[in-house]
């Protein structure tokens, strides 16, 4: 479902310096797994996810989502997937109801309200749809935030970093949803530096550092190549041996 | 009080950095002088230009064609601009107001037709006081006005910068004491203020004397008026600075500090325009209303008279309001909750 | 087309209802306009009249000499010395019958003597009236009727425009800046919708809230005009006037989307919104200049066009042409901001708000830099060297290029880390090229003065404008020496050096060697001079591109100038005719040729 193959974006830093943000990254995805990309801060995870979502073009390589090319049918690739991350706000002065409806309508689909209701039972905020989402606790606004991503039931899911900031319970409502969405043969690609997350979630892992790929494959795999037992420790043995 | 200058230090620091802190607050006050004398002479010179290579048609009997100047046309027909009409002594030049062709040919028959009768003008006012007089009617309103405007923008920034990007967490949580943060925001807006009010001081000073040169008239603005003038100004200045600081104050976001803040120095604007008209005066009508006093006490100081008891009251007000704005604020700022 | 348009249709209808919700927009949008403006101006009006009315009651004390019919509200005073009285404020003002006619003193100090003088004069012209051997009146033959109409024509597209803008501004910022702060543009841009497409919606939202100002201020003008001034107009002149300014709205939208898609945050959106609302009204007042009257040509500028063609309506004529001719113009200046605004939100860098000018450079694009040279090049100019130039015109004159231009123009390309050799170009050139200057510099006063009388058909200027430009009683060759090597010298290296040398980082050198002379025209700080010397800019551009070097570019300069001097010592009077035709040609020819 998602096919990257060395994809590169440059941005410019506070000195005036070029500096490579993701560096000839490559990675895929297909149907029916949850593949993690984990890195720390600043390693790119966020950048190659934008890409993905065609947010942002990327200065070279190329990459296909859903079997659409994420330069030449941006918006094929848009209709395909669901985008959450940290910075994607909601509009205060509608309510939840109101911006399903909105978001499913520019989304392309004819049942747009349909959706929207089945949405919101399916995340348990039916009972506060009507009030405008600046009036929302973090917590309900977070669950707001997921259903806008996934109303319209896209078959690949980009989620970036979706647990920073977010409600232990909630947390557990969004695992459930997105080991259901496996089940029903989505293509998952989720982002996160918190390796618990992943070792609970992922099928496969993506070790990204410095705009580079370290490694990739089951945890198993990895565990087996670096000699260490948990993850982190294996998470940190790719880091350090990897001199930036 | 080495805390409280380091909370101004950094405060400034975030201020002087912000570009569209500099540009509206330095620079617009700045320029604007310049633009509008800028602005104005070349409006002059095109009105200018384009009368002298008017000739307007015009219709004159046969007795006064003599009289004619060459810059308007002598022509029979209804379509003239304008028309003269002799009857015994009495000349009447018909003309249209609406229509500037038609009023210029009225201006160019009446000065050449009527007799020379010069009515000679004196000034008694000392010659070098001619444009310090307009100055003095205009600068201290301008000025209050300016540095209102300017200092909208840290005033909103103080205020509500820290709620919205969660700065305020940052600082609270260190030990320096909270009414630090409070006077070290309110300080560097009055410092941003005075920083404005200079800048339009500069500029309207330098645009005066390049009118001043353009025209060959002296400005006759006693340096001492001036200094005497400029504390009076300042305090003006920061009382009006206040006034949109606690309006700000209670605002959430940076929109709703907008509107409230600029609603507040609208006030303050209309207050000081009041003190700029021409016909106003420090008396018992005007002389209570704060602001207006103050600029009228200003246009004083700067002709040379004494202000007097309206001076006082006016500084007895300004130092009230600014007080009593600084002090909610102050107030609103310190209980504000940690969210 | 019709998918396209039902995806508009829903981002305006969800905008909509956002900004409904927002109960401080509808007191923007609705109250002001329809309330606060018609109170306070006709307000305004009141106050401004009644104080008139209690003026002129007041009685003021004067002195005659001799004694002469005075109005009402003058009174006479017995005074010594009508000087000294007036000067310790006995009275306010004073008139002596002379021979020749009359003596007034007055005080500017004080506004009752203004007045006082006024009456006095009125009361001395009178006098004469009756004396004279021809009485000279006046008759104007407007009805007052019209007069009021004509007035309020001109006033009314000021009004329907600032409510436009304020409306519009407010709405472009909430929804296009606001959605960056707020975070939600990401939400739109993550779903399949096409990008022009969101910015579109948000454009119908802000045309829909300027063309709900626009209509609900005309009918507040009405209202106004109507019950609170006596003015008569008629409801359909309104409703034309209204119909005429909708191009307008659709034009000031797009300007106003465009310039809240380029702000990253509120704050900055104000600030860069902030000319889109100056520049409009500026342009609208201009058409209130005398003489500025409504052509099929005039209809064609922008903004001013359609504020005669408003005039001409509610004063109550306009032929149809030129109304056409306004308002076809509008729609297609509205339909190119349209286009170059889609064009702006199809850009990721303003989309995300993540520009700089360290990103600009890196690319090798300095023209931000070349603009930022010009503001302080003009800045300095205006305060540091007309300041010292009004000093003392021949050392102000040094100061300004040795002392301001050349440095400028030197730090720049340090600052920038730049070779100041190579930015400037400071090279040796072949001798071909020396004369091509010299033959290009000897000519060039030939045409600038061809280039004045053909601007002189549009824009006549006034016989003032060249008096005092130059000293007079100086010798020669400091003439020559302040007003033709040093500018020769220091000019160029500002701005065939150091602008054209920024500015051709990006796009062709004609286009570099054309803004160059843009700025280099606007530098002179005068409407009548900007033509003249942005054709000289072009052609000293040229100069300089073709030698490659800034250094005969001096030289063209230097001579320009000096030529000019020479005829303005020698008295020559520089008369335009076919040998200043053929002068400019030989300029020309003299580029061309290889």
């Amino acid at each position: 479902m998602i096919v990257a193959e060395g994809l590169r974006k440059a941005f410019i830093n506070g000195e005036g310096q070029p500096v490579l943000a993701v560096d000839g990254v490559s990675l895929d995805a297909h149907a029916g797994e949850i593949v993690g990309l984990l890195g720390p801060n600043g390693a790119g995870k966020s950048t190659t996810m934008r890409m993905l979502s065609t947010l942002i073009a990327p200065d070279s390589g190329s990459a296909r989502v859903a079997g659409h090319d994420v330069r030449s049918a941006p918006a094929e690739v848009r209709r395909s997937i669901g985008y959450l991350s940290a910075s994607t706000g909601l509009f205060g002065r509608l309510t939840p109801r109101e911006v399903l409806v909105y978001v499913a309508t520019l989304q392309g689909c004819v049942d747009a309200e349909a959706r929207a209701e089945a949405s919101l039972d399916r995340f348990d905020i039916r009972k506060f749809g009507n009030v405008t989402c600046d009036r929302l606790s973090t917590g309900m606004k977070q669950k707001v935030s997921i259903a806008r991503a996934v109303v319209h039931d896209p078959p690949v899911l980009i989620f970036d970093e979706p647990t920073s900031g977010l409600d232990v319970l909630v947390a557990q409502e969004l695992f459930a949803f997105l080991e259901e969405a496996r089940k029903r043969g989505r293509c998952v690609l989720y982002s996160t530096h918190i390796m618990g997350e992943a070792e609970r979630l992922c099928d496969r892992v993506v070790v990204i550092h410095a705009g580079v790929v370290l490694a990739s494959g089951t945890v198993a795999e990895l565990r087996v190549r670096t000699g260490r037992e948990r993850l982190e420790e294996v998470f940190v043995q790719l880091v350090r041996g990897h001199a930036p | 009080m080495r805390v409280l200058l380091a909370v101004l230090d950094a405060e400034l620091r975030q201020l002087l950095r912000d570009i569209n802190t500099m540009l509206f607050s330095v620079m617009t006050p700045l320029f604007l002088f310049p633009l509008m004398l800028f602005l104005f002479s070349q409006g002059q010179a095109l009105v200018d230009g384009w009368e002298e290579s008017l000739r307007p048609r015009v219709v004159v009997p046969d007795a006064l064609a003599a009289e004619l100047p060459d810059n308007v046309q002598r022509v029979s027909g209804p379509d003239a601009d304008a028309t003269v009409v002799l009857d015994g002594r009495t000349v009447t030049v018909r003309y249209r107001s609406g229509d500037p062709v038609s009023d210029l040919a009225r201006r160019r028959l009446v000065d050449a037709l009527d007799e020379p009768w010069d009515i000679e003008s004196h000034d008694v006012a000392p010659e070098k006081e001619a444009l310090a007089s307009v100055l003095a009617q205009m600068l201290p309103g301008l000025l209050v006005t300016l540095a209102v405007i300017a200092s909208m923008y840290p005033a909103m920034e103080a205020v509500v910068a820290d709620r919205e990007r969660g700065t305020l967490e940052t600082t609270l949580v260190t030990a320096a004491p909270r009414w630090a943060f409070v006077a070290g925001k309110l300080v560097s807006v009055g410092l941003i203020t005075l920083l404005a009010m200079t800048a339009t001081l500069v500029g309207a000073l330098v645009t005066l004397f390049h009118l001043a040169f353009l025209i060959d008239a002296p400005i006759g603005l006693p340096p001492a008026r001036l200094v005497a003038f400029l504390p009076l100004a300042a305090l003006t200045a920061l009382a009006g600075a206040s006034i949109s600081l606690v309006a700000a104050a209670p605002a959430r976001s940076f929109k709703q500090a907008q509107n409230t803040a600029s609603t507040a120095a609208a006030v303050v604007m209309l207050l000081a325009v009041l003190g700029m008209l021409p016909k106003a005066e420090l008396g018992p009508e005007l002389g209570f209303i704060p602001i207006t006093n103050a600029v009228l006490s200003m246009r004083q100081v700067l002709l040379g008279n004494s202000i007097g008891v309206w001076g006082a009251v006016a500084v007895v007000e300004l130092l009230v309001i600014g007080g009593l704005a600084t002090g909610w604020t102050a107030r609103t700022l310190s209980r504000e909750e940690l969210r | 087309m019709s998918a396209a348009a039902r995806v508009l249709w829903v981002i305006l209808r969800s905008e909509l209802r956002q900004h409904l919700r927002d109960p401080l927009t509808l007191v923007l949008m609705v109250i002001v306009p329809l309330v606060v403006y018609p109170l306070l101006g006709a307000g305004g009006s009141v106050v401004v009249k009644r104080s008139q009315e209690k003026a002129d009651a007041e009685v003021l004390d004067v002195a005659t000499e001799p004694a002469f019919a005075l109005p009402d509200n003058l009174r006479r005073i017995d005074v010594p010395d009508l000087e000294a009285a007036v000067r310790d404020g006995t009275v306010m003002a004073a008139a002596r019958r002379t021979t020749e006619g009359a003596e007034v003193w007055w005080d500017s100090r004080e506004p009752d003597s203004l007045d006082a003088r006024t009456r006095l004069r009125t009361a001395l012209s009178k006098l004469r009236k009756r004396e004279a051997a021809r009485v000279v009146k006046t008759k104007d033959t407007m009805t007052n009727a019209e007069r009021a109409r004509q007035t309020a024509g001109g006033v009314l597209p000021l009004v329907l425009l600032f409510t436009l803008l304020t409306g519009g501004l407010y709405t472009a910022l909430d929804v296009v800046t606001g959605e960056k702060e707020r975070g939600t543009i990401e939400t739109l841009l993550t779903t399949a919708v096409d990008r022009r497409l969101i910015l579109g919606g948000k454009f119908l939202l802000v045309l829909s809230f300027t063309t709900l100002s626009t209509v609900l201020s005309g009918v507040s003008s009405w209202l106004s005009a109507r019950y609170l001034l006596d003015i008569d107009l008629s409801a359909g002149v309104v409703t034309l006037a209204v119909l005429l300014f909708l191009p307008m709205a659709v034009l000031l939208s797009a300007v106003l989307t465009a310039a809240a898609a380029w702000a990253s945050d509120f704050k900055s959106g104000q600030v860069l919104t902030t000319p889109v609302l100056v520049v409009p009204l500026l342009l609208a007042a201009g058409a209130l200049l005398p003489g500025v009257a409504l052509t099929p040509v005039t209809a064609l500028l922008p903004v001013t066009g359609l504020a005669l063609a408003l005039r001409e309506v509610v004063s109550g004529h306009g032929a149809p042409l030129p109304l056409a001719v306004g308002f076809v113009a509008h729609g297609a200046y509205a339909f190119g901001a349209l286009i170059l605004g889609s064009r702006l939100m199809g850009r990721e860098d303003v989309i995300l708000g993540s520009r700089g000018s360290s990103q600009r450079r890196l690319r090798g694009d300095y023209r931000a830099d070349a603009l930022t040279l010009f503001a302080i090049a003009c800045l300095s100019l205006w305060f540091l060297g007309q300041t010292a130039q009004a000093l003392d015109i021949r050392a102000g004159m040094a100061f300004t290029q040795v002392g301001l231009f050349l440095p400028l123009a030197l730090a720049t390309p340090w600052w920038l880390g730049l070779s100041i050799v190579d930015t400037l170009r400071i090279h040796r050139a072949p001798l071909r090229e020396w004369l091509r200057a010299v033959v290009v510099g000897v000519s060039l006063p030939g045409l600038a003065l061809c280039v004045g009388e053909l601007v002189g058909l549009v824009l006549p200027a006034p016989s003032s404008l060249f008096e005092g430009m130059f000293p007079e009683d100086v010798p020669l060759w400091q003439l020559l020496l302040f007003f033709a090597v040093l500018p020769g010298i220091c000019e160029e290296l500002l701005f065939r050096g150091a602008f054209f040398g920024l500015w051709r980082s990006r796009g062709t050198p004609g286009l570099a060697v054309v803004v160059t002379a843009l700025a280099f025209g606007f530098f002179h700080l005068s409407l009548f001079r900007f033509f003249p010397t942005m054709v000289l800019g072009v052609l000293l551009g040229f100069v300089s591109l073709r030698s490659r070097s800034v250094l005969p570019g001096m030289l063209a300069h230097a001579l320009n100038n000096g030529l000019a001097m020479v005829a303005l010592s020698y008295g020559w009077s520089l008369e335009f005719g076919w040998p200043m035709v053929v002068t400019a040609a030989v300029a020309v020819v003299a580029l061309v040729l290889p």
